[in-house]
């Protein structure tokens, strides 16, 4: 079994019982970014990023110069007012900094706006109630877009992992992938995504887990071949290649969701193709 | 390749309600004894040994071969080991299975074995197919979801096999996208449902309910082939379509002269479907070796359909390249006879027609063609031909053009010839994607769309009449050979002739002209007739020189020649036509270009390898022909070995055109720019003259 990246949270005692792992670290104030991301490295461990949970806004969390060096994940509610991001701008391009935010139509607008300030950013995708046109239109600026502009995932992530040849699987983005991560409590009781750390559904303890890998991570990293024991919307969709059923609404009208994953998938193609042609279609050369 | 359907069981797990093992023969049950196991690889050895430039395709097949256990394949893989020491490298495994049983105790033995794919089949609806007695179509589901994970992670390839029945006829849209999502790493096949048992006669389909399943996912397929490729049977008509010849066993018309299945108690049968089937026997493998299998009468008897058809049945029919009149069992399901065609032959018209062409002529631009030939050519028929009696005696005659955009060149030339001196001769074209721009217009041609249904339709294919390519002999030429063809009397001259030749050039403004300009146009439609790109680099390299442009031509694929002005995927043949004049040289290998320069009366230096210049070439353009080194006397595309034509040439550094001479060529385009009042090259040193080669006496 291969070694998994931990979630682990901002506990010393945990963290200094790891040897050469690598982790990310969850801390829910600013204040404590540097401090764990320093113990992290200090422990003999590899630091993956410090996790930020913010409450506030972008706008509202005090950034310091201190954390330039930090790979930092800030999941935050909202952008804010960009007047005062903007004042900001200086020190947050300095830090390797990620903002992630779900996606409300507000954030997929800020999301753009970050981006084109050069902060790279992430939206969440999650079943619901998203504009999936806007989304598209994002889509598109992200992986279209000619301005420079700071990448921003999932688009990224799957642009620069897409094959047609094979299923294409994104929640690496949000930490949730349960061949690649694990997120742990402080008492090392295993998690598949994040949300499930949060909510206490544990698989079991992390020593017994990788002693003898349960038949719950096969299953959850399988789950996508559940849609086909029968017609399912998911299973008859143009877009299930990329979103592999993870985002099947409640009241299985795949419309939006489809009309988007088929979008993003006819501009990878066409990326695709456009990558295979360089240097082959040099209009004019002496 | 040889391929033999090896049934070591007829035994399944599983039920499918159209399985013809199942339903239509009492399935041996039993495992095929490894006396006769061994004694097959002794066989198999044997043919290899008497075949020594032949493979061997061993495709287990059932029921169901998992079922045959780890055991059975390790003691196959010891009886291979054991008597093909010198031969096992020339053979091959594959397995035909439902999965259902695939465990990870079978990973080893299929790899030692070579196993490297396995084909499946899968259906979306319940009813179709379970396992056991109660035929458990959940439990079939699961386990053949777990198989596939298990099957991709260990690193195997998987197709899939889906048997259209009247259920899949609401539903093709989803069926196509339920399995493009399942994402079989191999290929995937739709293939109609065959049903001898009456019984089941609610899942039947007709021909034309095929053709309609297949239309109506094929837009899906074409918008999306560059992610999901290899669907069948749409890339192998559409690559047989552009010339190349890839076919499953129904429709390559030789299929006898390959196939052959051998039962668990040792019987061959002419195929799997035969052996299912219960006919066409051909003994026991305690008597026969496999040569002697594939060389008995009853084979022959089966290659002599395709013969027949192609005069009788089939006769005339365009679409015969892609079909040879399907398979013979299909034949005989609806006739009786296996010497009649596939009922499923409807099928494929429909589809192709309906569908297909339509769609790969470009956004169902069919009648758009048709209307401008309307427009523009005076005196064609004001429509389609009605197909009636009358009309088809009176009207056009339908020609079926293949090749390349150099016999379009050709077949234009010879046309308008027809076409001066019997002006009220009219031919219609068969809609061939590519070559349609150049005859566009034409003054002999009326439409270029889809014959009506029973059309006889003239060939165009100069190469295959006898005669054609006689070394010395003019009306052997392929301009002459095409001449003969249409009925002008030899020898006529070479003149070759477009309607868009005065077309406006609306590239050359933008070229930055030197004092000599050539253009070089190295690629050709047959890899074999091209030049090393490395040498073109190294010509390009002597030719070029401060006075001189060299601008290079092709298609958007055609790889780039360091050096050169790039013009590839800008101008086509159309356009290349009217830009051609502009250039003071061509330099070019057996190809569109070379016809072109012809056409515009530039002169050209043509390196010829496999072609012959004195077959193809014309007078007045000096021609480089280098000697085959293959051993193949006439080059690999003398009208005997034509099908090479597809495959790249085997020699790779030794490939003919590759020994030309470059000195040679570069004094040949020396001679050709000092013959222009100011000779760019004028001072440059050790220019050397160039060899004057032997050029073509025409009257």
């Amino acid at each position: 079994m291969s070694l998994r990246t931990l979630v682990c949270p901002y506990e010393p005692e945990l963290i200094n019982g790891f040897h050469e792992r690598e982790i990310a670290v969850r801390v829910d104030s600013p204040s404590l970014v540097r401090e764990a991301g320093n113990a992290v490295r200090n422990s003999g461990n590899r630091l993956l990023c410090v996790i930020l949970d913010s409450a506030q806004p972008v706008d509202a969390v005090p950034f310091e110069d201190g954390w330039s060096g930090i790979p930092i994940l800030l999941t935050a509610p909202a952008a804010g007012e960009f007047r005062s991001i903007v004042h900001k701008l200086p020190l947050l391009r300095s830090l390797n900094l990620k903002i992630y935010l779900s996606s409300t139509n507000e954030n997929i607008r800020d999301a753009r706006i970050l981006s084109s300030l050069g902060l790279s950013c992430a939206l969440r995708i999650e079943p619901g109630a998203v504009d999936w046109e806007a989304l598209s239109d994002l889509m598109t600026y992200a992986l279209c877009g000619r301005a420079p502009h700071a990448p921003i995932d999932p688009f990224d992530y799957i642009s620069r992992n897409y094959d047609s040849k094979v299923h294409l699987k994104w929640g690496a983005v949000y930490l949730d992938d349960p061949e690649k991560y694990f997120h742990l409590d402080k008492e090392k009781n295993v998690a598949l995504s994040c949300k499930e750390a949060v909510a206490g559904q544990f698989i079991g303890c992390l020593d017994d887990i990788e002693r003898a890998e349960p038949e719950e991570i096969a299953r959850r990293t399988d789950a996508w071949s559940r849609n086909f024991t029968g017609f399912s919307p998911c299973a008859t969709c143009e877009g299930f290649k990329l979103c592999m059923g993870s985002l099947r609404p409640e009241d299985e009208i795949t419309e939006g969701c489809t009309a988007f994953f088929s979008e993003t998938l006819e501009t990878l193609e066409a990326l695709y193709a456009q990558e295979q042609r360089a240097g082959k279609d040099h209009v004019w050369r002496l | 390749m040889a391929t033999v359907i090896f049934k070591a069981t007829e035994a399944c797990n599983a039920q499918c309600v159209y399985c013809d093992v199942a339903h239509n023969k009492k399935a041996i049950r039993e495992k095929m004894p490894y006396e006769l196991l061994e004694l097959f690889f002794t066989r198999v050895n044997d043919y290899l040994l008497a075949k020594s430039d032949d493979t061997m395709e061993i495709i287990w097949h059932g029921g169901e071969p998992l079922l045959l256990g780890t055991d059975y394949f390790a003691k196959a893989l010891e009886f291979q080991q054991k008597h093909c020491e010198k031969t096992a490298h020339r053979i091959r495994h594959s397995v035909q299975t439902n999965l259902t049983l695939f465990r990870p105790e079978f990973v080893p033995v299929f790899k030692q074995l070579g196993v490297t794919s396995f084909g499946t089949s899968y259906d979306p609806f319940t009813d179709l197919r379970g396992i056991g007695a109660t035929v458990d179509a959940n439990l079939y589901r699961r386990k053949f979801m777990e198989s596939v994970r298990l099957v991709e992670r260990e690193g195997f390839s998987w197709g899939m096999i889906y048997v259209v029945t009247k259920l899949s006829l609401d539903r093709p849209l989803d069926i196509f996208w339920f399995l493009m999502n399942l994402n079989p790493t191999g290929s995937m096949m739709f293939n109609p449902v065959y049903l001898r048992d009456r019984s089941l006669s609610h899942l039947d389909i007709t021909a034309e309910e095929f053709a309609d399943f297949l239309g109506a996912i094929f837009p899906a397929w074409w918008k999306n082939r560059w992610r999901m490729p290899r669907v069948e049977p749409f890339r192998m008509m559409e690559e047989n379509l552009r010339g190349s010849r890839s076919m499953i066993c129904c429709d390559s018309g030789v299929c006898a002269k390959t196939h052959f299945g051998i039962a668990p108690d040792g019987n061959f049968f002419q195929c799997g479907r035969a052996m299912d089937w219960g006919l066409l026997g051909l003994g026991s493998i305690k008597e026969r070796s496999f040569v002697d299998v594939l060389e008995d009468p009853a084979k022959a008897k089966m290659l002599e359909r395709t013969k027949l058809l192609g005069e009788t049945e089939c006769k005339g029919c365009r679409f015969w390249d892609v079909c040879h009149g399907g398979c013979p069992l299909d034949g005989w399901l609806k006739t009786g006879s296996l010497m009649s065609r596939s009922r499923m032959c409807v099928a494929k018209k429909i589809f192709l027609e309906k569908y297909f062409e339509p769609a790969v002529n470009g956004n169902g631009s069919q009648n758009k063609t048709v209307e401008n030939c309307r427009v523009s050519v005076p005196g064609a028929p004001a429509s389609r031909p009605s197909g009636d009696a009358d009309e088809k005696q009176n009207g056009a005659i339908w020609i079926n053009l293949r090749g390349a955009a150099g016999d379009a060149l050709m077949l234009s030339g010879v046309l308008k010839q027809v076409a001066d001196r019997f002006p009220q001769r009219k031919f219609n074209l068969v809609s061939r994607t590519g070559l349609d721009p150049i005859l566009r217009g034409h003054p002999a041609v009326g439409e270029i769309g889809n014959p009506p249904a029973d059309t006889r339709i003239m060939s165009a294919d100069y190469w295959e009449e006898p005669g054609y390519g006689n070394r010395g002999a003019e009306a052997g030429r392929a301009y002459q050979t095409l001449a003969r063809m249409f009925g002008l009397e030899l020898p006529v001259d070479e003149c070759l002739w477009t309607a868009n030749h005065a077309e406006k050039d609306r590239i050359s403004f933008g070229l930055p002209w030197k004092a000599g300009n050539l253009l070089v146009c190295p690629a050709a439609d047959s890899a074999r007739k091209q030049m090393s790109i490395k040498k073109w680099e190294e010509l390009v390299e002597l030719l070029s020189g401060s006075d001189t442009l060299i601008v290079q031509a092709g298609k958007r694929s055609s790889p780039y020649i360091r050096g050169t002005y790039s013009l590839l995927g800008l101008a086509d043949e159309r356009e290349l036509i009217p830009l051609l004049p502009r250039f003071d040289a061509v330099v070019t290998v057996d190809n569109f270009a070379m016809h072109a320069a012809h056409l515009c009366g530039v002169p050209a230096v043509v390196l010829w390898g496999p072609t012959d210049h004195k077959v193809s070439g014309y007078r007045g353009q000096r021609h480089f022909q280098a000697a085959p080194g293959c051993g193949l006397e006439q080059g690999c595309m003398s009208s005997g070995s034509r099908e090479l034509c597809c495959v790249p040439c085997s020699q790779e550094h030794d490939h003919c055109l590759d020994s030309l001479n470059l000195q040679e060529i570069w004094g040949a385009v020396g001679e050709i720019l000092a013959e222009k009042n100011e000779d760019p090259w004028l001072g440059r040193e050790e220019r050397p003259a160039g060899r004057r080669v032997e050029e073509i006496s025409l009257r």
